[in-house]
């Protein structure tokens, strides 16, 4: 066997445990904040159709930090959009606090989502409006009802209770993250969608960035975050590794899970398919129900 | 929970940012342009309509002329005197007002000087102020008394009297015996706008003539019974009339100081003239005593011919409104088009800002609300440079800068479409910029839409032809010349785009460098070649129009030159009288429908007094040859035979015979393609009348003809053709007391609106094209702007595979060059066949020789081209480095994702 270096972007978690075709599909016994069936996306490009998810089942329980990891291409970003209810699965069904996004017209999902979604991008000035204050980003969100003093409040608990004048070109990429990111705290948003948050800051922003998802995790929020940053997975109580768009395994306390999809196929982590150089594997269940995955 | 700051942030936005600035302003301007440019254009228009129906206008259009019945007492006279002038001097373009008094001819009066001696006459007299300063005195001014009367020379001659010489009138008029005879002026008749003609020949009077030019109750009667003039006019000063106690006619005359040069001079001085009318009628100031002044002898007349002048102009103007209409619409849809551009800017410059807004649950209502919010103040502004703009381009190009020529109405209306469209479509793309992307345009759709444009185009084109002549400037004359050329230059793009991505596989043998920039030319990104595209229409346009006007004012002057032959022509009901002395510039051409053998076709034969042709006629210069080139030709000797100049394109033998009752036999000595008078139905023959009545009268004796038979020139039809305005010509004529029909002057007919209407709406439709390749140059630097991230991308991958900077930047302007440069002369070779095909709709008399050639302005335009392939060029290349300028990290980091 010929040993290949490792992707950076790839993760290397042992042991891999493998897990019945019910494992992550099997409904828990509190409602997901997230849940996603059978989720396919096509997009129609003038080359032809591209399949950038491949039929995703995905539970995320609520108040908990995921990240959705994998390979440019893999369908990150369009697992998340649908998720954020910015765009609509070709097939399948993407749940919020058990509101089903793919049977509400454009415009109750687009209610849906500013009522429930904070969706954070990759590039820092793509989540503010260059025009408006810090203080004035957020307390366009505040709703009626809620307390004047979120604002000043959000801004302190990540740590930018002295920008309130602000504007985007003024502050930091990463003040500027953590602003969008206190956009949750005001709006009251229970589910914060972030693509790859980390990825255009040095280490200190990506750091007070990370301690900012810490909070809003403490205050409950769900947090689903795409990255190719290993920096970010510490942070993290849930990894989801994608492949091909389909999911690749999935990662909990310290293990990862590889998953069975429904039409029995097996995506193999990356460091174990570099052992089965000839793409085959013999399969093996012992009597007490254990499987072994070995080379021919 | 927004605060009022950030209310008063989000409308600062375009603001603050320069280029979105401008393109909301842009957006707007250029509509507002567009529009009132078209107003211009119509007042210009109108002014042109203006001024030639001012050409042929009276010559009474250039005073004020006010009459009334008066008894001439001094202190009535006094009294409605002062009234009056008090009106013409309020009066702004009039100057001061003269005062003529004239009692009616007295039957037969009887004048007696001091020696006793006197003469029965018919006298006329006047009181002309001013007179003493205006007339051209013979003889001293007597200082007797300061009081007296002016006679005229003829007068003074037959009665032996000079100044100082005292005068009595009796019986019919009572002129005061104390008067004596002041001056001898020569020119009295010339004062009061005519030249007496017994003045200095009596005896070449006829037994009536009579004066027009002057007012009804001027124009003397010259009976001359017995051969001898017995009429006169006497100047009597102020004193002597007012004293008479007797019933005259007033008048008071105010020359116009200001010409009129235009539809608004016009209906000012029209509205100036019936002011006048109402105070002389229904101010008590004026009117109380202008009535005492007539005592019930008559009312007030305030003559003048403007208002009809301006009720013909109107009516011209009218006409016009179709034309218009359609040249306007263009303009509209040029207008939108560019504020759409402008739109598709903002969107694009808003992505990121729509992106997130949309993200967190705004809808099109939201997006739409914040685009009016933003650019309605820019759209005021930009409208209202738009609008200032057209009127000092207008000003500089037309003379006709002018507010009040702008209907703003419809400026305002597209300026709320636009706001509005611009703002839903805004709110669709905002609410759509998080959506899946829309497919891509396919071959199979691009297809189509050619199709379409090409159906369209088929379609108008039948139409065009179909309404030949006589449909003037519609819609479909309008849209024809853009669709045809919108039609051919996609088709071409198309079929670039097409070959280059059939030749990929070629291209990638030339090596990554210049694959990267065969994929930039083939996939150079829709906005490009759309603005490409546009740019070589709008060349097209400009050059299709300019071709048009140009040759529409070639062939009216040509076909003018035909029809009229000169600046005025006459129909003479019957022939000039012998001999008769013709004014300058002023010949009379015989016109005679005869038979030409062999092939007893029919034929006009026009013939020309070779004295006075040269000084008369309009010769353009696409008649074949010089003028006097064609008078010697038929001076020639032809031997036997009468030298004949014939058109070509006419079939009729070289050598013949025409005439019915005395055969001609001709022979064509020479070629022309128009011949003034030339028939428009038939072939035409043009003769030297001297040498035609030469030749009969030859004929005549050799067969012994009757001698009494007239020369056939005199015979003919005749027109009078001149160089002098139809005033002058009917003038001769009145005098003459030839009778005559169909005055037709050069200008009236270019007042036409059959000719001012095409001429008017293919210039403006060039004026179009016009702004329509400046807006292409600015919509390309956007363009090349909006999609800076993505040019950038590449501009940098190539950089970095080894191309320098600036060759990079050179080459990507050459590519954007050479596309324009394919897509322009596309255009060039398709205005050729759209011209054609309008331009036999536009010959004001189709019929005429010589047939209409297009003229192309190759060389002007050249020149434009030029200057936009540079500065598209230049656009292009400082784009390219601006952008290769830039780093790969930041690059790639302004990727859109």
């Amino acid at each position: 066997m010929t040993h290949r270096p490792e992707p950076p972007e790839l993760l290397a978690l042992d042991p891999v445990v493998i897990e019945g075709a019910s494992g992550p599909a099997a409904a828990p016994l509190s409602a997901p904040a997230v849940r996603c069936r059978h989720v396919v996306k096509i997009y129609e490009a003038a080359s032809g159709r591209v399949f950038a998810v491949r039929g995703i089942d995905l539970d995320v329980e609520g108040g908990c930090t995921t990240g959705v990891v994998g390979p440019s291409g893999s369908g990150k970003s369009s697992l998340l959009r649908m998720i954020a209810g910015l765009e609509l699965p070709s097939a399948g069904s993407v749940e919020i606090d058990g509101i089903d996004l793919t049977s509400l017209s454009t415009k109750r999902r687009a209610r849906t989502r500013a009522q429930l979604v904070t969706h954070v991008h990759q590039r820092p000035p793509d989540n503010l409006l260059s025009h408006l204050t810090a203080a004035q980003q957020l307390a366009r969100l505040v709703p009626r009802e809620a307390d004047p003093d979120v604002v000043a409040d959000a801004l302190q608990t990540l740590g930018l209770d002295g920008h309130h004048d602000h504007r985007p070109a003024e502050l930091s990429s990463g003040e500027q993250q953590r602003l969008a990111l206190a956009r949750a705290i005001v709006a009251g948003h229970r589910l914060v969608i972030a693509d790859e948050p980390t990825a255009q800051l040095d280490g200190e922003s990506t750091r007070a960035v990370l301690a900012a998802i810490d909070r809003l995790a403490a205050r409950g929020v769900t947090v689903l975050v795409a990255t190719h940053d290993a920096r970010v997975l510490p942070h993290l109580q849930q990894v989801i590794a994608l492949r091909d768009g389909a999911i690749a395994s999935i990662t909990e306390a310290g293990t990862e899970r590889a998953v069975i999809d429904r039409g029995g196929r097996l995506q193999l982590p990356m460091a174990a398919r570099d052992a089965f150089s000839e793409d085959r594997a013999v399969i093996r269940v012992d009597d007490d129900g254990n499987v072994r995955i070995e080379r021919p | 929970m927004t605060d009022r700051r950030a209310i008063a942030a989000w409308l600062a936005v375009p603001w603050r940012d320069r280029a979105l600035l401008f393109a909301l302003m842009a957006a707007a301007a250029t509509p507002a342009f567009l529009i009132a440019s078209a107003d211009l254009w119509r007042s210009a228009a109108a002014d042109e309509i203006a001024r030639r129906v001012m050409v042929d206008a009276p010559a009474t259009d250039d005073e004020v002329v006010v009459e009334t019945p008066a008894w001439l007492r001094p202190d009535e006279v006094m009294a409605a005197d002062d009234a009056a002038r008090t009106v013409f001097d309020e009066a702004d373009s009039l100057g001061p007002a003269r005062r003529t008094v004239v009692l009616p001819p007295s039957p037969r009066d009887v004048l007696e000087t001091d020696e006793g001696a006197s003469i029965r006459v018919p006298l006329r007299l006047v009181h002309h102020e001013g007179a003493d300063t205006d007339l051209d005195l013979t003889a001293n001014v007597t200082t007797d008394g300061g009081i007296g009367i002016w006679i005229s020379t003829w007068l003074a001659a037959e009665f032996g009297l000079a100044a100082g010489d005292r005068l009595t009138s009796r019986e019919c008029v009572d002129v005061p015996a104390d008067r004596c005879v002041r001056t001898v002026p020569a020119d009295g008749f010339t004062v009061l706008g005519v030249t007496d003609p017994l003045w200095r020949e009596p005896g070449d009077q006829g037994p009536v003539a009579t004066v027009d030019g002057l007012d009804a109750a001027l124009v003397p009667q010259f009976i001359a019974p017995f051969g001898l003039p017995n009429f006169a006019i006497v100047f009597v000063d102020e004193p002597t009339m007012a004293d008479l106690g007797v019933q005259a006619s007033m008048v008071w005359r105010a020359e116009r100081e200001e010409a009129i040069d235009g539809l608004r001079s016009l209906e000012s001085a029209t509205a100036e003239i019936r002011t006048i009318e109402r105070r002389f009628v229904q101010t008590p100031s004026v009117a109380g005593p202008v009535a005492e002044l007539a005592a019930g002898a008559g009312a007030v007349d305030v003559r003048s011919t403007l208002p009809t002048s301006l009720a013909t102009t109107r009516s011209l103007i009218a006409d016009l409104d179709q034309p218009f209409a359609a040249a306007r619409l263009a303009g509209v849809a040029l207008g939108l088009a560019a504020c759409a551009a402008g739109g598709v800017f903002v969107v694009a410059r808003s992505r990121r800002e729509f992106r997130l807004l949309a993200g967190e649950g705004d809808r099109w209502p939201e997006f739409a609300g914040r685009a009016v919010a933003q650019s309605v103040a820019p759209a005021i502004v930009g409208t209202v440079l738009g609008v200032v703009l057209a009127l000092v381009v207008a000003e500089a190009e037309l003379g006709v800068g002018r507010f009040d020529a702008l209907d703003l109405r419809p400026i305002l209306v597209v300026a709320v479409v636009a706001v509005a469209g611009n703002a839903l479509a805004t709110g669709i793309a905002g609410e759509r910029s998080l959506g899946d992307r829309p497919p891509l345009a396919s071959a199979e759709l691009l297809a189509a839409g050619l199709l379409v444009m090409a159906a369209t185009t088929a379609l108008l084109w039948f139409q065009v032809g179909r309404g030949n002549r006589d449909g003037g400037v519609d819609l479909a004359v309008v849209l024809l010349p853009i669709a045809g050329l919108a039609t051919a230059v996609a088709i071409v793009m198309f079929g670039i785009g097409a070959g280059l991505r059939r030749t990929t596989g070629f291209a990638r043998r030339l090596g990554p460098m210049r694959l990267l920039l065969w994929r930039r030319l083939d996939g150079g990104g829709v906005g490009e070649r759309t603005v490409v595209a546009f740019t070589a229409v709008a060349i097209g346009v400009t050059l299709l129009a300019g071709a048009l006007v140009e040759t529409l004012d070639r062939t009216l002057t040509r076909d003018l030159a035909t029809e009229l032959g000169g600046a005025t022509r006459v129909e003479l009901i019957g022939p000039l009288p012998e001999g008769v002395v013709l004014p300058e510039r002023t010949t009379v051409i015989g016109l005679s429908s005869t038979r030409v053998s062999p092939g007893n076709r029919a034929a006009t034969v026009i013939m020309v007094d070779p004295g006075t042709v040269a000084d008369a006629v309009v010769w353009p210069d696409d008649i074949g040859i010089d003028l006097d080139v064609a008078l010697d030709l038929l001076a020639s000797d032809a031997g036997d035979d009468l030298p004949a100049l014939a058109l070509v394109d006419q079939t009729l033998p070289v050598t013949g015979g025409f005439g019915l009752r005395d055969v001609v036999r001709y022979e064509t000595v020479g070629r022309l393609r128009s011949a003034p008078l030339a028939s428009a139905g038939e072939p035409s023959l043009l003769v030297a009348a001297d040498r035609l009545d030469a030749f009969v009268a030859d004929e005549r004796a050799r067969v012994g003809a009757a001698a009494s038979l007239r020369p056939p020139s005199r015979e003919a039809r005749q027109r009078l053709v001149s160089a002098l305005g139809a005033a002058e010509v009917q003038a001769f004529l009145d005098d003459l007391d030839v009778r005559y029909r169909n005055v037709v002057t050069d200008d009236a007919r270019r007042a036409d609106a059959d000719i001012v209407g095409p001429r008017f709406a293919f210039g403006y439709l060039r004026w179009l094209g016009i702004v329509a390749v400046l807006i292409a140059t600015v919509a390309l630097a956007f363009q090349l702007s909006a999609r800076r991230a993505v040019r950038s991308l590449t501009t940098v991958l190539t950089v970095r595979m080894g191309a320098s900077p600036n060759r990079l930047a050179l080459v990507t302007a050459a590519e954007i060059v050479v596309l324009l440069v394919i897509s322009s002369v596309v255009a060039l070779l398709a205005a050729q066949p759209l011209a054609a095909r309008l331009l036999p709709r536009f010959d004001p008399t189709p019929d005429l020789p010589p047939r209409p050639e297009l003229v192309w302005s190759f060389g002007p335009l050249a020149v434009r081209i030029a200057i936009v392939l540079v500065a598209v060029g230049a656009t292009v290349w400082a784009s390219e480095r601006w952008a290769s300028d830039r780093q790969a990290v930041e690059v790639l980091r302004d990727t859109p994702t």
